[in-house]
């Protein structure tokens, strides 16, 4: 029959191709770290979210300066799902040739391999740091018009009524849920947490007071500190904001240590020979570096700090130490 | 008068040469994207972030407005003409457009569809000039309390999706619940159903969902007979006729009040969108029954919807400055990196640029009606193309749509799975409405619940505490008793017109 | 069609079952209201039960013989079963081989087994769907379709 010849012929062609393939998988030597990146070769640099998030248009801000940095092109690819972390396993599965860069957020990283309830397939060592671009401190606001004008005031109510002040955050086991994790505990005081899901919800219950406090980012209020609807109590930060007026104290200066934010960094799978890790993060620097990038970071509000691998290391191996303490607090919960 | 004002000199921005041209480029982009698999619009305008450096602010807020509202009209095209819907608030039109397309009349489906989307995104970007105030403080009235009981009122519209069997349809909407449960649960944040497969922690893929069920489901069906064309009868004229405008006219006026009020609430898709506007329209129509088979109603009501979705979520943007979705979100990130902060205060620090890029939404679309019918004589040539070879393309466009949006190949395995479910499930004869309808709006509905509830720390008397809330489950009581009125033996002796709310 | 169903219903009943059993093990009820198993536990519960009625409803039904090409011939279970295949290899290898060659090899083996067109047609097509897409949505589009993780074809640039 024709027909059954013509399926034969068609099975036949793609088995022959699949085993061709297949037979010839295996590794091979490449990735000589004098001359990297190679001429024409493309440099991948992952993102944990979807096109078009935050962290997206930040590495894609950046992907211009950065192929005038080395001299190539550079591949923005997204691998979204499960807050990063098929991104992160991807990164560190890939081969450490330098060719594949992760673009990362903490401590949603270290959520993603602290807590075993998560299954990664990664640890901590699987990652080289390589260069940290921004961080986005936290912060705890009201609206303008709030009977709450300072923190004290939050706290004291907090303690009048406990479980009764509502506060936001962008999401179950979200930064925010866990620096407010962090704030109760230090201040011995029971907040109603409610997780909304990103910024955008949770800013409208607060400007339509439906919630009585925003625990959020610099970035997110931003626009809002702006136009004198949201008056910010404090920032977890070491040093005041640039992007808040300047009688916004930090945390610590009002006696409650909680430092915090979204760190925004890339990573280069572990094994990547150190010549490697070299150019690239250099490359990097100059990137990040540049009026451009600075320029377009400052105008979202995001906080502009640059780390090369070595400080980036012990601030990861910091949070780390921090995050142990407070997953299994939250758990309990 | 001031407004009057305002917009003329917004126009008088809008219409320069240059920045007509970054209004049709952007109209442009925005038909392939919405017609192309595997990039939709928040990753569309994220691939032009790096090329706004390049222009001025104006024309680059322009140029990505418009490549977000253009996408909603290209989307329409793949649903109509290959069952396989381009973008995810085109879904579905495929249960009309495509049994329009079938019947010989996919240039009506697509020209209705481009004209309802000009209606609706002209009269929400209206709305944005006349009455943003009264619209934003109803959007910050919409609260998770409100969203909830939102939900609820959606959700009871799941009986009137019913075809012959009230009992398969009810069976498809907890199918659809059940599915949209898997993933990271809204209460612990712990895994649900996900079978220690980590790619299903954020969820069944929607895309690879509806791929599959409609997509996948029509090709397989196909393939049991020796390929023939889909479309047998001959094609008609592109113009509708007399009797299609006049069943049009209503769900699109509807679908246009529908999708600007949704559009201004952050956290609703534009699929919400659609789909409430189909349900409600299947709701209200006098012939139910006819939908599914290639109603004019079911394609004109939800493709009006997503648009005035699109530029109604633009309304928060400019009179509060949160992004009502993703894409808005990139869109404001344009708008931050030059420096502007929208808002409040953007009209009066920035009067040219706000008003000139308002201006432009009515240009825009102006732009894409004219960009648009024209190409439909172009598109319905699609069907001609021998089906033994569509068949093929249309698999190669599902791979690519399917794999681009997440780069991941188990969505690939999710569209397979999905496309064999929707294969027999057709054959059993159940209706695939109620499914879709549910995995939209069940998670949404799930977190919305939460949410309130760590409002009022377990306290149930909190959904119904605000009068929109309130009155949202007072209809949502009623529509579920007329449908149910409808399927009892007592029901079927009223007569009909006498069953609505 | 009355077993068909009756048939199709039951399978719906375990399936409704399973769903209950595994919403058993998760928390049914907090403090601040439903937990992550109440609503799978009584939505499983209402599927088991709708898919009981529809099992009487069934029963109810006269018999009746199953309606002509209900179950597709043999060569239409082949046509169907080439597609599913073709799909599934796809799925599993397009991370391997990469999108260029795989789609190449399943365009050609689709439209060669089922498409019975002239090869000239059939080869160019082929090409324009692989080589040709991956060049469009990589180069104009800046979308990332994936490339293959072999070292020795990546060097060829597929």
């Amino acid at each position: 029959m024709k027909r059954m010849n013509r399926l034969g012929y068609g099975m036949v062609l793609f088995g022959l191709l699949f085993a061709v393939s297949a037979t010839l998988l295996g590794p091979a030597t490449d990735a000589c770290a004098a001359d990297f990146p190679a001429k024409g070769r493309a440099v991948q640099v992952v993102v944990n979210y979807a096109a078009g998030g935050a962290t997206d248009v930040g590495v894609r801000i950046l992907a211009t300066e950065l192929e005038k940095a080395l001299d190539t092109k550079i591949e923005v690819v997204n691998k979204p799902g499960a807050s990063g972390q098929i991104g992160a396993t991807y990164t560190s599965k890939a081969k450490p040739d330098g060719y594949t860069i992760g673009a990362v957020n903490l401590p949603a990283l270290n959520v993603s391999y602290l807590d075993p309830s998560r299954e990664a397939v990664y640890t901590r060592k699987e990652f080289i740091p390589l260069a940290l671009q921004v961080i986005d401190p936290g912060l705890i606001a009201v609206r303008a018009d709030s009977p709450y004008k300072t923190l004290q005031d939050v706290i004291d109510a907090a303690k009048a009524n406990p479980g009764k002040v509502t506060v936001t955050t962008t999401g179950l086991q979200s930064t925010e849920h866990f620096w407010m994790m962090r704030f109760q505990k230090l201040t011995d005081t029971q907040f109603a947490l409610v997780h909304f899901q990103g910024s955008a919800p949770a800013l409208i219950a607060i400007l339509g007071k439906k919630i009585d406090v925003l625990c959020g980012n610099v970035s997110d209020v931003t626009p809002h500190v702006k136009t004198g609807e949201i008056r910010v109590l404090g920032v977890m930060d070491e040093q005041r904001s640039a992007f808040l007026p300047e009688g916004v104290k930090t945390l610590t200066e009002q006696g409650i240590p909680v430092v915090g934010g979204s760190l925004r960094g890339y990573v280069l799978p572990a094994k990547t020979p150190q010549p490697v890790v070299d150019v690239l993060s250099a490359a990097l620097k100059k990137a990040l570096e540049s009026q451009e990038v600075k320029e377009k970071m400052s105008n979202m509000g995001l906080t502009w700090r640059y780390m090369g691998p070595t400080q980036f290391e012990k601030l990861w191996d910091d949070l780390d130490e921090m995050m142990i303490k407070l997953i299994p607090e939250m758990k309990a919960k | 008068m001031d407004v009057v004002l305002n917009i003329l000199a917004g126009f008088a921005v809008a219409l320069t040469p240059q920045n007509l041209m970054f209004a049709l480029m952007g109209s442009f982009l925005g038909t392939l994207i919405g017609v192309l698999p595997g990039i939709g619009p928040a990753a569309g305008c994220a691939l032009l972030i790096p090329l706004t450096a390049r222009i001025d602010p104006t024309g680059s807020i322009i140029m990505l407005t418009a490549l977000f509202y253009g996408t909603q009209y290209g989307g329409t095209i793949t649903s109509v003409l290959l069952n396989v819907p381009g973008e995810a608030s085109s879904v579905i039109t495929c249960l009309d457009g495509y049994q329009m397309a079938k019947q010989g009349r996919p240039g009506v489906a697509l020209s209705i569809s481009a004209i309802g989307s000009f209606i609706g995104g002209t009269l929400a970007s209206l709305a944005l000039v006349v009455v943003a105030g009264p619209l934003t403080r109803m959007a910050l009235e919409f609260g998770p309390v409100e969203f909830f009981a939102l939900m609820v009122l959606g959700l009871s519209l799941l009986m009137g999706l019913a075809g012959t069997s009230m009992v398969k349809a009810l069976m498809m909407g907890i199918f659809g619940l059940l599915l949209s449960m898997v993933g990271m649960d809204p209460v612990r944040g712990s895994p649900r159903f996900t079978f220690g497969q980590m790619e299903l922690m954020d969820g069944i893929g929607f895309v690879p969902v509806i791929m599959g069920l409609f997509g996948l489901a029509e090709i397989l069906e196909n393939a049991e007979k020796r390929f023939t064309q889909v479309v047998q009868s001959k094609l008609s004229s592109l113009i509708p006729t007399r009797q299609d405008v006049k069943d049009s006219a209503m769900p699109i006026l509807r679908g246009t009040v529908l999708g600007t009020l949704l559009g201004l609430v952050p956290g609703m898709t534009n699929s919400a969108s659609s789909f409430l506007s189909y349900a409600m329209e299947k709701k209200l129509s006098k012939h139910p029954e006819k939908f599914g088979t290639g109603a004019i109603e079911g394609v004109a009501g939800p493709e009006t919807a997503n648009n005035a979705h699109a530029n109604g979520a633009l309304i928060p943007l400019f009179t509060l400055g949160i992004p009502a979705s993703p894409t808005i979100a990139v869109i404001m990130g344009a708008f931050m990196m030059n420096g502007i902060v929208p808002g409040p205060f953007l009209f009066k620090d920035h009067p040219a640029l706000v008003w000139g890029v308002i201006a432009s939404f009515f240009i825009g679309n102006v732009i894409l009606l004219i960009l648009n019918l024209p190409l439909i004589r172009l598109w319905v040539k699609v069907l001609k193309i021998p089906y033994s070879i569509l068949f093929g393309l249309i698999l190669a466009f599902m791979i690519i749509g399917v794999y681009g949006l997440d780069n991941s190949a188990f969505d690939i395995m999710t569209m397979i799975v999905f496309g064999v479910l929707g294969y027999v499930l057709r054959k059993l004869d159940f209706p695939l409405a109620p499914v879709v309808l549910t995995l939209v709006l069940g998670p949404l509905m799930e977190r919305s619940l939460r949410t309130s509830m760590e409002m009022s720390q377990g306290d149930f008397s909190i959904l119904w505490s605000s009068p929109i809330s309130a009155g949202l489950l007072i209809a949502a009581a009623a529509v579920l008793i007329s449908s149910a009125l409808r399927f009892l033996p007592i029901g079927k002796r009223i007569p009909s017109g006498d069953e609505e709310v | 069609m009355r077993r068909v169903n009756q048939v199709g219903s039951l399978l719906f009943f375990v399936g409704a079952l399973s769903v209950m059993w595994a919403s058993w093990a998760l928390e049914y009820y907090t403090p601040l209201g439903p937990g992550p198993g109440f609503f799978p536990l009584w939505l499983g519960g209402c599927l088991a039960l709708l898919s009981l009625i529809w099992f009487v409803q069934a029963g109810r039904k006269p018999r009746e013989p199953i309606p002509e090409g209900f179950i597709p011939a043999r060569d239409g279970m082949m046509r169907i079963g080439s597609i599913l295949g073709a799909l599934l290899l796809m799925g599993l290898l397009i991370d391997v081989l990469g999108f260029q060659l795989m789609m190449f090899a399943f365009l050609l083996f689709l439209l060669v087994v089922l498409g019975r067109r002239s090869i000239v047609l059939t080869l160019a097509i082929s090409l324009a769907g692989s080589f040709g897409a991956y060049y469009a949505f990589t180069t104009w589009l800046g979308v990332q379709l994936p490339q293959a993780s072999i070292s020795w074809l990546m060097k060829l640039g597929l």
